[in-house]
């Protein structure tokens, strides 16, 4: 009968009846190692979206086609369920493979009536077999290029692999020693050290080992080898446990075995049991009244109940320290303790020798980028400004963080270029400046409370989660489940999806404490040894083992009196007398509730302002005078529900946690919020006249319309200035909903035009589009009937349009094309205008793709009454311009009407881009001559002084280079391909370097420069290398050094560069037979 | 390149062609039919794409796509027979490709002279061309065409 033996543990072995088979494919392998570990049916589509990421689905499916028959050949018989949806290992007797042996070895000994972290005399055998299994690592020395889902399966299954070799080791380990068999205990503990050398347990188990078996100078090294290691890999001590062992053994003071292991034989092996005090919270003799201590702290924020989360958070950060970065997302409800676990990682960072960076969403918002603001401040104030970042780079940090503008004062601002691409370039900033910080110091990031953070933020943060892979950073954040499906986290949930899509984080998911953990926090709040079972199941019951839940109840009955501190002990009223509250927020409000009225009113006037208020906008707000304030403060700071920071010049407030201030402005009754925000806003506006977004949301909460009018369109204004377009349309969204109270004015129609001129910017073409039609119609309804501002709204809904793909722009673009007609009409009887000049520019460019992309109006077979009247109504247009002054409809003749005007205006900008518009014309009808005529006339243009944006005059100088090389004049075009990327460089902009460098391969490969054709390569996979996707897909590039490399007897290294384009092409322009003509050249 | 290739190249570059509103040169894919027609020593494709990219490298002053060109025609004829007339065009192709200072395509035109003259049953005219293709492919490290060069030096002796 035929038999498989499949060998995975280690350097994989594939033996089909007895004899050892090579499979002729590393795929083969892969795609056998996968069936056979998951053991279920996958997908044909799943399966060759693992194994080749980087194909289109029909070319990876027949890939996967290739490989099974391969596999099938290679193992025949029955091993093999292959349908035509789906592929699966089919199990059977015959098939044996190790790991599935080393699995079942370990379930084994969970039949042994005990818990399944504790051991017993039977666990010996399948034990022992169980690690003799496990040979090496799963599929050690295989990997599969260019396969990250792939590569993540294998690595998470191998570390989930050796975590349990890791228990079975441990087991043997106290079997062994439990019956004084030292010499197996310590190799199985050498053996479980070599897994882990910093695990401080194991080095712990080897020193006893090495103690009780005599070796006592042997267990002291162990101890200093521990030491050592950890110094050297984390900079930390070894722990207290560690140390207290070590001074045990070297007093001669270490319990025999029996002492030792018993407790951890009988229990858990994860849970070390101490020796207890005797109990001291019995209830108190006396019931009433409880004698009431000043002040009892609790100590807050113990991480209890975290076993399984916290290693792997550490495990993250040892992995980001050691320069691969990664991504870790801490979720949960609220109070579940997400800040305490992170906290604890910034400590551990910090003392590992890394730098800990913190930025905190708050829900009542901010100024755009603000969580990131307070990182660079963070970032900034401990280290230098790198000599090595460029200006531009540190002027778009202090754009992020505008407060510390006055420190860097020496950093000129950045010239204005166009709006895309400095947002892309403040993106790309940030993110280089994040990268270059690890690179002198790991860096913990942490951003909290993400779920409130602004668009702007989460799309900086979504940039940096991508590119971490390479530096020694990890990236935390946290989150409210209970929360990603509130409007406002939508665009978290987006990024969320796309970072478990791409495989690019961790997600830790925290839950509620069970019973023992509740009475564990219990216990380390009260910092006492034991709890009474008794009181550990009221606070359980009624708090479900939320942590915060737990202090807070903890607080209310302190501050009852209910529970209290004397004698240096903790009694209790008898539990009948106690009532506990039933919710977080009604524990905060008992809390406050209990203080006297001015702390209380404090306390909710400092809610309003937010989870952090400053001093002085509280006193400015209050009417309180200061010396009450000051003393009320002192008292909630005792209360510990807030703590104080002092700041440059001030003082700054911060409730302990986010629960409070929105409890208590929950408490608060529509028209006392209200009030209280107008308060705030006029102190804020007193003390802080720069703080718009605050201004704005404390106007608008405080029903100040005239106010919030103002301060909404200034937040507005400056968040579209930074590129958060999608905080801007809020704040315009808001302002719109307090100006559409009044008759359409000229104030709402530039507004909606605001609006529509963002949503462009940010891709929403079709929302876009429909607010250009929507401010178009409202400027006709309300009668005030600016000509130019009809036209300029025709043109941007048509420039719109031709920013939108073919199968996205065909509901409007009857419509759209009618509205350039009218636009048209109405500007030819003015005299010459800019205005017209770009109309016309656009026209050009709509009438050029329309004859490009195939959908010229005689094509359209449009049925509706609406598109009819607009077809009509366009024909008789066009037909109409034939006879009048403007020339009639081309690409060609709008380009040149548009270019007379230009002249005529002296416009050098409007001019450059109306030559750049017929240039596209001319070369799609193969005039290249005239092309490079024009494109040396742009290049004029762009040396006139007037002629103020910098990026159009790399492009300029790109368009000349380009436009040369295309008729052989390499040598002519080099220099200006070379400014450009110098120019480039100069303000990073990516989008640019890439076609200059293109353009300098061209000239290089015509003019037999190979070495330098390959230099301008390795510079390409340089910038791919940082820039990720902006520059990943560049097929010319690997074409071009294919043919260098062929040329040069290099075949493999060509035809991998071939293999790379194509399939690079294949993403990018889909299957071979739907490309253009470029694809085929 | 093998027979298959060239296959190949001709049916992508001929859809390419065939397509309207192209942002490719049409220059661009005559040049490139045309050289690979002579590296594969297809007299006939050679003929059949030569014209057009002349005229279109001419129309628009692309001195490399002329010495290209030439350079076709010169393989064009050698394989005809027509021995002076190829000796025309790999004179000019040699000269164009001097002045561009184009090391590996005046090494490959030296090597076509080379061919040239093994034809007309030169050795010693051979020899030299072959020894300067030689040298320029060396310099270039353009091994396979050295492998090649260094194959017909030794078929001549």
């Amino acid at each position: 009968m035929a038999q498989l033996a499949l060998f995975f543990l280690g350097a994989p072995r594939v033996e089909h009846n007895g004899q050892d088979t090579e499979l002729d494919r590393h795929k083969s392998l892969a795609l056998l190692a996968y069936l056979a570990l998951t053991g279920q049916p996958h997908r044909r589509d799943t399966l060759a979206a693992l194994l080749w990421p980087d194909l289109d689905q029909r070319r990876a499916r027949a890939g996967l086609r290739r490989v099974l028959f391969s596999l099938q050949d290679a193992l025949p018989g029955k091993w093999w369920e292959v349908e035509r949806e789906t592929v699966s290992v089919q199990p059977s007797p015959e098939l044996w493979v190790d790991v599935a042996q080393f699995s079942r070895l370990l379930a084994g000994c969970r039949e042994h009536h005990h818990p399944a972290d504790a051991v017993c005399p039977d666990c010996l055998v399948p034990l022992t077999e169980a690690v003799e299994t496990y040979r090496g690592d799963l599929l050690a020395g295989f990997t599969l290029r260019n396969c990250p889902s792939f590569d993540d399966w294998q690595f998470a299954l191998s570390e989930n692999l050796r975590n349990a070799l890791a228990r079975a080791l441990e087991l043997l380990v106290l079997l062994h020693s439990g019956q004084r068999r030292f010499e197996p205990a310590i190799a199985y503990a050498r053996r479980w050290l070599a897994l882990d050398a910093l695990y401080e347990p194991a080095h712990q188990h080897l020193m006893r080992l090495y103690a009780w078996s005599e070796q006592r100078s042997a267990a002291l090294r162990q101890y200093a080898d521990c030491e050592r290691l950890l110094e050297a890999e984390l900079g930390v001590a070894p722990q207290a446990a560690t140390r207290d062992l070590y001074h045990a053994i070297k007093d001669n003071r270490l319990p025999g075995p029996e002492t030792v292991l018993r407790a951890r034989q009988s229990s858990s092996l994860d849970i070390e049991i101490k020796p207890v005090p005797a109990a001291v919270n019995a209830p108190a003799a006396e019931a009433a009244p409880a004698p009431r201590i000043s002040w009892p702290s609790l100590s807050r924020g113990t991480l209890v109940g975290r076993e399984n989360e916290w290693p792997q958070a550490t495990r993250l950060w040892t992995e980001a320290r050691a320069g691969e970065g990664r991504v870790l997302l801490v979720s949960g409800e609220p109070g579940i303790g997400k800040s305490r676990l992170v906290h604890e990682l910034a400590d551990l960072a910090q003392r590992a020798g890394g730098r800990a960076l913190t930025g905190e969403c708050y829900t009542e918002g901010g100024a755009p980028y603000s969580p990131l603001a307070q990182i660079i401040r963070q970032g900034l104030d401990d280290s230098q400004l790198s000599p090595g970042l460029p200006a531009y780079l540190l002027a778009d940090l202090l754009l992020l963080a505008p407060h510390l503008r006055p420190r860097f004062a020496h950093i000129p601002s950045n010239p204005k270029l166009d709006a895309d691409f400095e947002r892309q370039r403040l993106v790309e900033s940030f993110v280089t400046w994040c990268l270059a910080l690890a690179q002198t110091q790991p860096v913990l990031m942490v951003v909290e409370d993400v779920h409130w953070a602004d668009s702007g933020t989460l799309a900086l943060l979504h940039n940096l989660a991508r590119r971490v892979r390479q530096a020694p950073l990890l990236l935390v954040l946290t989150f409210r489940d209970t929360e990603i499906d509130q409007v406002q986290a939508r665009g978290l949930d987006r990024i969320l999806l796309d970072l478990e899509r791409e495989r690019q984080a961790v997600s830790l998911q925290l839950t509620r404490l069970g019973r023992d953990d509740t009475g564990t926090l219990l216990a380390a709040l009260l910092a006492t040894g034991t709890v009474s079972a008794e009181f550990i199941d009221s606070v359980f019951r009624e708090t479900e083992g939320n942590p915060f839940f737990v202090e807070e109840t903890c607080r209310a009955l302190i501050d009852q009196g209910r529970l209290y501190h004397v004698g240096g002990m903790w009694r209790r009223q008898d539990l009948a007398q106690v009532v506990l509250p039933r919710s977080v927020r009604a524990a905060i409000l008992a809390r406050v509730q209990r203080l006297p009225a001015l702390l209380q009113e404090t306390l909710r006037l400092a809610a309003v302002v937010g989870r952090r208020f400053e001093f002085d906008v509280l006193r400015a707000a209050s009417p309180h005078p200061e010396e009450a304030l000051i003393t009320a403060l002192e008292v909630v700071e005792r209360l510990q529900l807030v703590s104080s920071e002092p700041q440059a010049g001030s003082v700054t407030f911060t409730f302990a946690h986010a629960l409070i201030p929105f409890a208590l402005r929950e408490s608060l009754s529509h028209p006392r919020l209200r009030q209280l925000h107008a308060q705030v806003a006029a102190a804020i506006e007193a003390i802080h006249p720069g703080n718009l977004d605050e201004l704005a949301y404390h106007y608008a909460a405080g029903g100040q319309r005239t106010k919030a009018i103002d301060y909404l369109r200034r937040a507005g204004d400056r968040a579209a200035a930074v590129y958060a377009y999608d905080s801007a349309l809020q704040y315009f969204r808001q302002l719109l909903g307090l100006l559409e109270a009044e008759p359409a004015d000229a104030a709402r129609l530039e507004v909606m035009e605001q609006m529509a001129d963002l949503e462009q910017w940010r891709g929403e073409r079709t929302e876009a589009i429909r607010l250009y039609q929507a401010t178009l119609d409202l400027r006709q309804q309300s009668g005030g009937w600016d000509k130019w501002a009809v036209v300029r709204l025709n043109r941007k809904i048509g420039e719109t349009l031709l920013r939108m793909q073919k199968v996205e722009m065909q509901p409007f673009q009857m419509a759209a094309q009618a509205g350039l007609a009218r636009a048209l009409q109405m500007a030819e009887s003015e005299p010459p205008h800019l205005e017209t000049v770009r109309l016309l520019t656009t026209l050009a460019k709509e009438v050029y793709w329309e004859t490009v992309l195939g959908t010229s109006l005689a094509t359209r077979t449009g049925t509706e009454r609406s598109e009819a009247a607009d077809k009509a109504y366009w024909q008789a247009v066009v037909q109409g311009l034939h006879t009048k002054r403007l020339p009639r409809a081309g690409a060609e003749q709008f380009a040149l009407a548009a270019i007379a005007m230009a002249e005529q205006l002296d416009a050098p900008v409007e001019l450059s881009a109306a030559l750049d518009a017929l240039a596209t014309d001319y070369a799609s009808r193969q005039r290249h001559l005239a092309c490079v005529e024009l494109a040396l006339r742009r290049l004029a243009l762009s040396r006139d002084p007037r002629f103020g944006d910098y990026r159009e005059r790399i492009d300029v100088l790109c368009g000349a280079g380009s436009r040369l090389a295309g008729v052989g004049q390499y040598a002519r075009a080099l220099p200006y391909v070379l400014e450009a990327e110098s120019m480039a460089s100069q303000i990073g902009d990516i989008s640019l370097i890439i076609p200059a460098l293109v353009t300098q391969a061209v000239c290089f490969f015509g003019l037999d420069r190979w070495d330098e054709m390959l230099q301008i390569e390795e510079k390409r996979r340089a910038l791919e290398a940082s820039h990720g996707s902006l520059v990943s897909r560049m097929c010319f590039f690997c074409g071009l050094s294919a043919n260098v490399l062929a040329l040069r007897g290099e075949a493999e290294l060509s035809r991998d560069r071939r293999e790379e384009a194509h399939n690079n092409m294949v993403t990018r322009l889909g299957p071979v037979e739907t490309w253009p003509a470029v694809g085929h050249y | 390149m093998g027979e298959g290739e060239f296959a190949l190249v001709r049916e992508h570059l001929e859809i390419a062609l065939s397509q309207t509103a192209s942002w490719m040169g049409e220059y661009d894919i005559y040049a490139t039919l045309v050289d690979a027609a002579a590296q594969q020593r297809d007299e006939a494709a050679i003929r059949q794409y030569a014209p057009r990219a002349e005229a279109l490298a001419n129309e628009l002053g692309h001195q490399l796509y002329q010495g290209v060109v030439h350079r076709a025609w010169g393989v064009a004829h050698c394989l005809a027979g027509e021995y002076a007339e190829s000796e025309v065009r790999l004179s000019q192709a040699l000269e164009i490709f001097g002045k561009l200072g184009t090391r590996w395509q005046v090494g490959r035109t030296f090597f076509e002279l080379g061919e040239l003259a093994a034809a007309r049953q030169q050795p010693g005219e051979a020899r030299d061309y072959f020894s300067r293709a030689m040298a320029d492919f060396d310099r270039m490290r353009a091994a396979p065409d050295s492998a090649r060069t260094r194959t017909a030096l030794e078929a001549l002796s």
